[in-house]
C-alpha cells in the first residue's frame, strides 16, 4: 500500500497535467491507501476529486493538502488531518493570495508560524538552505513535519537520499516517499512539457534543461514504487494518511443568523413571513390545494434545513423592493408557492403546474436554485447591500473556472510547438466548430494538410487533451456565497481581477456538489427597461402599472394577437427573428402556450426535431400519442413531445432506467458539454436502455440528439416560465402603450436584439412620430412630449461625453440657446460640440449640420477675446439628402427621416422592386426582386448551413432564407453587401409568415458606398 | 520645378510573386496581423473579390485557399532601395518616401535627355524590368506628384498647371493628410482638394495646425519642402523570407541567384568589388548562422561568386531548417583594373579566413568543429559542432555525473562492466526526430575504465562516453 501526499492536478495551472478525477481515479486503479490533492496555495481541484470518489465509490482516501513556495528556498506542503487544520489552511491561502494579484499569491513567515492543526510535509531543496529550514522547522514545529523524499530518476537520487537521511537524523523528521506527481500517467508527459512552455511564453524546443526530463512525476504502480523507495518511507506515508480523517463532507454551511428577528427561530420566521406573502399575493384567500401545496414546501423546507436560504433571498428582495428596484426570481425557484408568496417570483402557482419537486427533491439530494435578476443598470446597489450587510468577510462571489476552449488550446499548443501565429489564426479561421457534419480535423485536413507531419499530429492530439483543462480561476455572473462566520475558514478566497470583488476557489458545481447555497444575484436589461416604461406611464397618465398589476390582467386577447401577428420587436424574449417566424405557427394564446413558445425555439427542441411534431399535434394535424404510459406522466403537458430540459431527464429516468444520482450526473453533464464532452459517455446507455425497455431506436437517438441540443442552452420550465411573465409585460406595454415602451426600452440600450435604429423604424412603422435630436429641445434621454412623440436624446449622439450633454441639459438656458459661444460657455469639450454639430442637434443656430460643425472647427471663436460670432469669409456648402442621411448614420446610427432604400427609390434607381409592405399582396411562388440594408446575418448551428438574412428597406424588413450552395457561389455579394438586391422566389405559409427564398445575390453598396449602417452578424 | 513620382502599392507582394511563389497564379495576400487587415492582394485573390482593407476572417470566407504573406515594412523599403539603385543609374535627384513611393526631380534632367518624354520612356523601361506593378504621375511638388500618383493618374503632364487642375478633383484619402484631418473635412462635406483650395487659407488656419496649411501650399507648389536625396550606400544588403523552410541548404541556391546578381549590378554600377559575401540564415528552430564566403581576390562577377556560394552550401551543415537570409556585402574597394596583385592578395590580412575557407571547402565542416553547448536533456545535443568562431557562448551543463570525454555515436557496450551509480532516465525529445529513452549509469570496466553507458528502450546497452 502507499499513500501520494504530494500531488498536484490541472488546477496547479499550467503546470499539472491531469484532471483531478483523473489522479484519484489512477490512484485506486493502483490501489493506492490515500492519495492527496496538493495544488499550489489552491484547494480549487479538490471537490472535483472527492465527487469523483463518492459517485463511483472508489476505494481511496481523498487528503486535503495544499503546496506552497516560500522565498525560492522552502516548498511545503501542508496536510489536512482534521477539520480544524482545514480551515487553518483556508486561512492561509486566503491570507497569501488576498496579498497578491489575481491568480499570484505571497506567503509570510508568520503564515508558517501560525500553524497549529496542519502537517508539514517538508521537500527539501537540497541546497545550502536546507539547514535553516530544518533548523526553523524542528524549533516551530517539532511534532508535525515530515520530510517528503523523491526519486525521480534524474541523476542525482543518490545525492538526495544521503541529504533526506541526514536531514532526518540531524533533525527527526520523519521520512515519507512521494513521487511528487503532476501527471496521472506517464503518457502526459507532452502535455506537461506544452502546460510549461504556454506559462514560461516559450516554445518547447526553448524550455531546455527546465523541462521535466523524464516520466517519472506520475502515478506509479505499487511494485514500482516497492523497487524505488525503503519500506519504511512508504510505510510512513500510510502512517501519515491514517493521521488525517477530514472529509469534505463535514464541511456545513452556517447561515447568518442575524436575518432572524428576535422571538421568532428559522422556521416560524419564514413561516411567519409567507403567511404575510399569502395575505399579499392571494388577498382573496388561499385555495385548500395551494394551501396544501404551501405546507408540503414548508415541511420540505425544514426537514432540509433550506430556512435560512429562503430567508436570505426574501431579505435581498425586500431590499430591492424597499429601493424600487424591479426584480425577478427565475430558475426552478418559479415551482414554489413559498417563493411566489415571498415576492421572490412573479409566477403566480395558478397558472402553470407547479411542482416542488422540481424546485427540491430529497431524492436528488441537491440544493435548490433560486436565480434572482435585477434591473441591469441598478444590481450593484444589490451587490453593494450584500457586502455591507454581511461584511466582506463573510461574503465572496462563486468562482467561473475558465478552461481551455477548442481555440485557445489549438493557439497555444500552436505556439509552442512552434507554428507560426498566422497560420495558426489562419487555420482558425477556416474551422467552422458548428459544423456538425465535418470534425475539426477532418476540415482542416480538408486544407490539404501535411498528415504525415509528426509536428500536425503532436498539435492535434495535445489540443484534444488540453480541451476543458482549467485555465484560470473566474467570477461568477453573479453567484453569492454568504456565510455566518468568517468564509475563509470554509474555503479559501482570492482578489478578482475587478477591484474590490473577491472570488472563493470553488464554483457552483463544486458548491452543488458540497450541497453549499449560492444566491444569484443577476442582471437584466429588459428589468431595468420595464422600470422606466413603469415610470414614463405614470408620469404621463399618472397610472402606477406594475407587473403583479399586468399578470393580473392575464391573457388579454388582443395582446396575444399582436403576438400571433408576430409584432414583438423589442418585446422579451419573443422578438429573435425565429421566434417571430414561430410565433403565427404556434399562435399563442395564453400564458402557458408563452412558456412553450419560449422553450421551443431553441437549439435542443429544434436539434431534436420536436417543433414540427409539436405543432402539429396541436392544431390538430398529429393524434397525441404517447409511447407508454410513464412517458405519458412526464410528457402530457407538452402534447407528448419532450421540450423542457427536465423533461428529457425525466425521460432518461422512466424510460431508461437511469438511476436519480445517473440523472443528476446527466444534468451535469449536459450544463457544461461543450466544455468537457462527457455527455458522449452517456450515449450508449441512454439508447440501450430505452431500447430494452421497448422503445424505438429512433425515439431513442432523437432524444440523444436532443440532450446534446439542450447543452448549455437548454431551458427548464420554469426559466422559461419566469420569462415568460416578462414577455407577456413587455408585449401588454409595446400594445397598450407603444410610445412610452419604445421610449423606456431605447433608454435602456444596449439590451435586447435590436438597435435603436430598428426600434425608431419599428416605432414609426406603429404610427409614432419620432423626433430629431436639438439642443433645445432634447433631454439626456429619449423622452415623450405632450402630444407621445418620441424625442431622440442626446444619449443617442456618437462622440458626445455623458458628462457633456448632462452638463448641456442643467445650463439650458428656458428660451433655448441661440448661439455657439453660450453652447461653448456650458464646458462641453470641442470635440463634445463637433459631435452635436455633426448630429444636426445645432440647426437652431446653424444653416445645416456642415455649417454647424464649419463654425464648430473654428478654435478661435472659443477664445474669450474673440467669443463674439465672427464672420466667415467662406460658407460651406448645404448637404445633399444622402450626405444628409450618411451623416445621420455617422453620428446617431439612425436617421429618423430618411432611408438608403427610400432614397434610392426616389432618385430612380430602383426598378421592378418589390419592397417589405408589398410582398402580402404577392401570391405564393412569385418571383420577386427586393432589395435593402442587410440588418442581420444568423446561420444558426441547427439549420444545417442556411443563412437568414434580415433586410431593411424604407417600408420594413424582410426575411431572406440563403441557401448554402447560393450563399458559397455568390460569396461576394453574400458576405461583402451592405445594400443587398435579391433576386428569388416568394414564399408564404399557410399562417401568412414571408420569406424570400435567394436566388441571385446583388452587392449594390456602389449605390451607396459610404453607408455606415451596421450589419449584426451572428458568423 | 517638376516632379516625377512612382507609387508601388503591392510591392511587397509583387516582390515575394517574382521572386518566391511556387504558383505565380497563387492567391496571395499580404496581411498585417497588429490591425487584422489585408493590405495587398494578387490578381486571383482579386478575383475572388478579396480586397485592401479587410479582415482575415472576411478574406478566407470569400476564399479559403489564400496564402498569407506577412506584412513587412523591412522588406518595402529594402526593395525600394534595391529600385532606386537602379533608377540612380538613369537619374540623380531621387528622393525615397518609404515604404512606397520614389520621386525624381526632372528640371535638371530634362538637359540630359533633351526633353521629359525621353527620360520617361527610359524610366518606364527600367521599373517594367522589375515586373512590378506601379503608378505614376508628375506634378509641381513631391507632394502633388505622389497624390495623383497615389490616386493612379499615370500621367506625366505637359505643365504644373495641368497637373494642378488633374489635383483638384483628387480625393482627399490620397492626401498626406491624417485620418483625423481627412475625417473633420468629411465631416464638413469637404471631400476633394478643390474644396480645400477654394478654403482661404486664413479660414483653414483657424481650424487646422501649420503643418496641414504647409502642405497645401506644397501641394501648390508654392513651397518646397526639404527632403534628403538618395545616396546608394556604400553597402549592399539583402533580406529574404523564404516561403517555406528549407531542410537542405544547396536548395537555397535558388533563391540567392538574383540577390547575388543584384549586388553584382550594385557593385558594378559603383565601381566596387569585395572580396567577401556576408550571408545570415535564419534557421526554424536554432539561433542564426552566419556564413562568409570570401574570395581569394576581389571580384565583382556574379557567376563567380555563385560558385563560390555552391561550394560553400554544400559543405554547410545545417541546425535547422532555413527559414529566411541576409546577404550582405559589406567590405567594398573600389575596382582599379590593375588591380590583379595575386600573390600580394593572397597572404595579406585575409590570409587567415582564406585558408580557413579552403580547408572548409577541401574537407568539409566535419573536420574542423568546435564544441558548444547545446541546452537540451539529451545527451547526444549537449555538444554540438560548429564552426570556428561561431560565436556560440558557453553554457553551463547541468548538473549530474556527465564524462569529460563524449562518443559522437554512441557504442555498443562489448566488455563486461559494473554499474556503480544511477540510473538517470532521459525520456523526452518526442516533439523532434530526436526522441530518446534511456536510463544512463555509470558503470567501471574490468581494466578500472569509468564508462557512462545507457541501457535503450529496447534494453541494448551502450556506451556513451569516458570519464577522466
Amino acid at each position: 500500500m502507499f499513500a501520494e501526499l504530494v500531488c498536484q492536478s490541472n488546477f496547479s495551472f499550467l503546470e499539472g497535467a491531469s484532471h483531478p478525477e483523473e489522479l484519484v481515479s489512477t490512484a485506486a486503479f493502483y490501489g493506492y491507501e490515500a492519495i492527496a490533492i496538493t495544488d499550489e496555495c489552491s484547494v480549487a481541484g479538490i471537490v472535483r476529486a472527492w465527487q469523483e470518489i463518492q459517485s463511483n465509490r472508489l476505494p481511496v482516501k481523498l487528503i486535503t493538502g495544499s503546496l506552497f513556495t516560500f522565498s525560492d528556498s522552502l516548498r511545503i506542503v501542508l496536510i489536512c488531518p482534521n477539520k480544524r487544520a482545514y480551515s487553518e489552511l483556508c486561512r492561509i491561502i486566503t491570507n497569501a493570495r488576498r496579498r497578491s494579484a489575481k491568480g499570484q499569491y505571497s506567503l509570510a513567515e508568520w503564515d508558517l508560524k501560525s500553524i497549529r492543526d496542519c502537517f508539514i510535509v517538508w521537500l527539501p531543496k537540497g541546497n545550502e538552505h536546507d539547514e535553516h529550514w530544518g533548523a526553523w522547522l524542528a524549533k516551530h514545529h517539532p511534532k508535525r513535519c515530515w520530510i517528503g523524499a523523491s526519486r525521480l530518476l534524474d541523476g542525482s537520487d543518490h545525492e538526495t537520499f544521503a541529504h533526506t537521511r541526514k536531514l532526518h537524523q540531524t533533525y527527526h523528521f520523519p521520512v515519507v516517499a512521494t513521487n511528487q506527481t503532476l501527471c496521472h500517467h506517464p503518457d502526459r508527459q507532452p502535455l506537461q512539457h506544452v502546460l510549461h512552455a504556454i506559462r514560461e511564453g516559450k516554445k518547447i524546443s526553448e524550455l531546455g534543461f527546465d523541462a521535466m526530463k523524464n516520466q517519472e512525476r506520475s502515478l506509479k504502480p505499487l511494485t514500482t514504487l516497492t523497487r524505488l523507495y525503503p519500506k519504511a518511507w512508504i510505510d510512513e506515508s500510510i502512517a501519515l494518511a491514517h493521521q488525517c480523517e477530514f472529509c469534505l463532507s463535514e464541511l456545513k454551511y452556517q447561515y447568518p443568523c442575524e436575518l432572524v428577528p428576535d422571538g421568532f427561530n428559522a422556521t416560524t420566521y419564514l413561516r411567519h413571513c409567507v403567511e404575510q406573502g399569502i395575505k399579499r399575493r392571494f388577498p382573496e384567500g388561499v385555495t385548500d390545494s395551494i394551501r396544501g401545496i404551501i405546507e408540503k414546501e414548508l415541511a420540505l423546507i425544514h426537514s432540509e434545513g433550506y430556512e435560512y436560504f429562503f430567508l436570505t433571498i426574501y431579505d435581498i428582495v425586500q431590499f430591492a423592493k424597499s429601493q424600487g428596484i424591479l426584480y425577478q426570481g427565475r430558475g426552478s425557484a418559479a415551482n414554489s408557492v413559498v417563493c411566489y408568496c415571498l415576492e421572490i417570483t412573479a409566477v403566480d402557482p395558478r397558472q402553470i403546474n407547479v411542482l416542488f419537486e422540481r424546485f427540491i427533491s430529497k431524492e436528488r439530494n441537491e440544493p435548490p436554485d433560486i436565480d434572482v435578476d435585477f434591473e441591469h443598470e441598478r444590481r450593484e446597489e444589490v451587490i453593494q447591500y450584500i457586502y455591507i450587510k454581511y461584511g466582506r468577510e463573510r461574503t465572496a462571489l462563486a468562482a467561473t473556472v475558465i478552461t481551455f476552449r477548442f481555440k485557445s488550446a489549438f493557439r497555444e499548443v500552436g505556439k509552442v510547438l512552434g507554428f507560426d501565429e498566422s497560420q495558426l489564426g489562419y487555420w482558425l479561421k477556416q474551422i467552422n466548430l458548428r459544423d456538425r457534419t465535418l470534425g475539426w480535423k477532418a476540415q482542416l485536413a480538408s486544407l490539404g494538410l501535411d498528415n504525415t507531419n509528426k509536428n500536425l499530429a503532436h498539435l492535434f492530439s495535445i489540443t484534444e487533451t488540453l480541451l476543458g483543462f482549467p485555465r484560470h480561476l473566474s467570477q461568477h455572473v453573479g453567484g453569492f456565497v454568504i456565510s455566518a462566520g468568517p468564509l475563509y475558514e470554509l474555503v479559501p478566497v482570492e482578489n478578482a481581477a475587478m477591484a474590490e470583488r473577491t472570488v472563493i476557489q470553488w464554483d457552483k458545481d463544486d458548491l452543488e456538489s458540497l450541497g453549499l447555497l449560492k444566491v444569484d444575484v443577476l442582471a437584466l436589461g429588459m428589468l431595468t427597461a420595464i422600470r422606466k416604461i413603469f415610470a414614463l406611464i405614470e408620469q404621463r397618465y399618472d397610472l402606477p402599472v406594475s407587473i403583479p398589476f399586468i399578470s393580473k390582467h392575464a391573457d388579454d386577447k388582443q395582446v396575444y394577437d399582436a403576438i400571433c401577428n408576430a409584432d414583438t420587436v423589442g418585446v422579451f424574449q419573443i422578438e429573435s427573428r425565429a421566434q417571430m417566424s414561430m410565433l403565427p405557427r404556434l399562435r399563442p394564446r395564453c400564458y402557458y402556450d408563452l412558456v412553450v413558445q419560449i422553450a421551443i425555439v431553441r437549439p435542443g427542441p429544434i436539434q431534436g426535431d420536436m417543433v414540427h411534431p409539436y405543432l402539429l399535434r396541436r392544431h390538430g394535424d398529429m393524434p397525441v400519442t404517447y409511447p407508454s404510459e410513464e412517458v405519458r406522466s412526464v410528457l402530457s403537458r407538452t402534447m407528448g413531445v419532450p421540450i423542457f430540459q427536465e423533461q428529457v431527464i425525466q425521460l432518461a429516468m422512466v424510460a431508461a432506467g437511469f438511476t436519480g444520482g445517473e440523472a443528476d450526473q446527466l444534468r451535469r453533464a449536459m450544463a457544461s458539454w461543450k466544455k468537457t464532452g462527457k455527455l458522449l459517455q452517456f450515449r450508449s446507455k441512454l439508447i440501450d436502455g430505452m431500447t430494452e425497455r421497448g422503445y424505438k431506436s429512433e425515439f431513442a437517438e432523437q432524444l440523444f440528439e436532443q440532450i446534446c441540443g439542450f447543452g448549455e442552452y437548454g431551458f427548464p420550465e420554469s426559466h422559461s416560465a419566469s420569462f415568460a411573465v416578462l414577455a407577456y409585460v413587455s408585449s401588454w406595454l409595446k400594445y397598450y402603450f407603444p410610445a412610452e415602451f419604445y421610449t423606456g426600452l431605447m433608454n435602456s440600450w444596449p439590451m435586447g436584439f435590436y438597435s435603436p435604429a430598428q426600434l425608431v423604424k419599428d416605432a414609426q412603422l406603429h404610427q409614432i412620430r419620432v423626433l430629431p435630436v436639438c439642443i433645445n429641445h432634447s433631454e439626456y434621454d429619449h423622452s415623450l412630449t405632450a402630444a407621445g412623440e418620441l424625442r431622440l436624446g442626446l444619449r443617442q449622439v456618437k462622440g458626445l461625453s455623458e458628462e457633456g450633454a448632462r452638463g448641456l441639459v442643467t445650463n439650458r438656458p428656458p428660451s433655448g440657446f441661440t448661439q455657439l459661444s453660450s453652447i461653448q460657455q456650458c464646458g462641453l469639450s470641442q470635440g463634445d460640440i463637433a459631435a452635436l454639430a455633426s448630429a444636426n442637434a445645432l440647426t437652431d443656430i446653424s444653416a445645416h449640420r456642415f455649417d454647424a460643425r464649419w463654425k464648430v472647427a473654428d478654435t478661435q471663436q472659443s477664445l474669450p477675446l474673440f467669443s463674439e460670432e465672427s464672420s466667415d469669409t467662406y460658407q460651406v456648402s448645404a448637404p445633399s439628402p444622402a450626405e444628409d442621411m450618411i451623416e445621420d448614420y455617422a453620428s446617431l446610427a439612425l436617421s429618423v427621416d430618411k432611408h438608403p432604400i427610400a432614397l434610392l427609390n426616389a432618385s430612380g434607381k430602383l426598378k421592378h422592386i418589390t419592397f417589405a409592405n408589398q410582398l402580402a399582396h404577392k401570391a405564393h411562388k412569385t418571383p420577386v426582386r427586393i432589395i435593402g440594408n442587410v440588418v442581420g446575418r444568423q446561420a444558426p448551428g441547427t439549420a444545417g448551413g442556411v443563412t437568414f438574412v434580415t433586410l431593411e428597406d424604407h417600408t420594413g424588413n424582410i426575411n431572406v432564407i440563403v441557401w448554402q450552395n447560393t450563399a458559397r457561389a455568390q460569396k461576394q455579394p453574400f458576405l461583402s453587401a451592405t445594400i443587398l438586391e435579391v433576386h428569388g422566389i416568394l414564399e408564404r405559409s399557410k399562417e401568412g409568415v414571408c420569406h424570400v427564398i435567394a436566388g441571385k445575390l446583388i452587392n449594390r453598396n456602389d449605390m451607396f458606398s459610404s453607408l455606415t449602417v451596421k450589419s449584426r452578424d451572428f458568423h | 520645378m517638376q516632379w516625377l513620382y512612382a507609387h508601388f502599392p503591392s510591392l511587397q507582394l509583387d516582390h515575394f510573386v517574382l521572386e518566391q511563389a511556387e504558383d505565380k497564379q497563387a492567391a496571395l495576400v499580404v496581411f498585417c496581423p497588429q490591425h487584422n487587415e489585408i493590405l495587398q492582394v494578387s490578381q486571383c485573390a482579386s478575383t475572388a473579390g478579396i480586397k485592401r482593407g479587410m479582415g482575415l476572417a472576411q478574406a478566407c470566407a470569400l476564399l479559403n485557399r489564400i496564402q498569407l504573406i506577412p506584412y513587412s515594412a523591412e522588406v518595402e523599403c529594402q526593395q525600394l532601395h534595391l529600385l532606386a539603385n537602379q533608377l540612380y543609374r538613369i537619374a540623380s535627384d531621387i528622393v525615397l518616401l518609404e515604404p512606397q513611393g520614389i520621386a525624381i526631380k526632372l528640371d535638371p534632367i530634362i538637359h540630359y535627355y533633351h526633353s521629359v518624354d525621353n527620360f520617361v520612356a527610359l524610366f518606364h523601361h527600367v521599373l517594367q524590368s522589375t515586373a512590378l506593378r506601379y503608378h505614376f504621375a508628375s506634378g509641381p511638388s513631391v507632394e502633388a506628384a505622389q497624390v495623383l500618383a497615389l490616386a493612379g493618374a499615370d500621367t506625366v503632364y505637359l505643365s504644373n498647371a495641368q497637373a494642378l487642375i488633374a489635383l483638384q478633383n483628387v480625393s482627399l484619402k490620397y492626401t498626406q493628410f491624417t485620418s483625423k484631418q481627412v475625417s473633420q473635412f468629411d465631416r464638413m462635406g469637404i471631400r476633394t482638394l478643390q474644396a480645400v483650395f477654394q478654403i482661404p487659407l486664413e479660414e483653414v488656419g483657424k481650424r487646422f495646425d501649420n503643418a496641414l496649411i504647409s502642405y497645401l501650399l506644397a501641394l501648390k507648389g508654392n513651397k518646397a519642402v526639404p527632403r534628403a536625396t538618395f545616396h546608394p550606400k556604400q553597402h549592399f544588403r539583402y533580406q529574404c523570407e523564404l516561403p517555406y523552410e528549407l531542410e537542405d541548404s544547396v536548395k537555397l541556391l535558388r533563391f540567392l541567384t538574383q540577390p547575388v546578381e543584384q549586388c553584382c549590378e550594385y557593385l558594378v554600377s559603383q565601381n566596387l568589388t569585395t572580396d567577401s559575401l556576408q550571408l545570415t540564415l535564419h534557421m526554424a528552430d536554432s539561433p542564426k548562422q552566419h556564413v562568409e564566403v570570401r574570395a581569394g581576390a576581389p571580384m565583382h562577377n556574379a557567376k563567380d561568386w555563385l560558385s563560390l556560394i555552391t561550394l560553400k552550401l554544400e559543405q554547410l551543415a545545417l541546425t535547422s531548417a532555413i527559414r529566411g537570409f541576409q546577404l550582405r556585402c559589406e567590405h567594398t574597394v573600389v575596382f582599379h583594373a590593375t588591380s590583379e596583385h595575386l600573390f600580394a592578395v593572397r597572404f595579406n590580412q585575409h590570409a587567415e579566413n582564406m585558408l580557413m575557407g579552403t580547408l572548409l571547402a577541401k574537407l568539409g565542416s566535419d573536420a574542423v568543429i568546435t564544441p558548444r553547448v547545446c541546452h537540451d536533456h539529451r545527451q547526444d545535443l549537449h555538444i554540438r559542432h560548429g564552426l570556428p568562431h561561431s560565436g556560440a557562448a558557453c553554457e553551463q551543463l547541468p548538473s549530474g555525473q556527465h564524462p569529460c570525454w563524449l562518443l559522437i555515436d554512441p557504442q555498443p557496450l562489448s566488455t563486461q562492466t559494473k554499474i556503480v551509480y544511477g540510473p538517470e532516465r532521459i525520456q523526452t525529445g518526442w516533439w523532434d526526430d530526436s526522441a530518446v529513452k534511456r536510463d544512463y549509469f555509470i558503470a567501471l570496466s574490468s581494466t578500472g575504465q569509468r564508462l557512462w553507458i545507457f541501457r535503450d528502450h529496447q534494453s541494448n546497452w551502450f556506451v556513451h562516453g569516458y570519464f577522466s
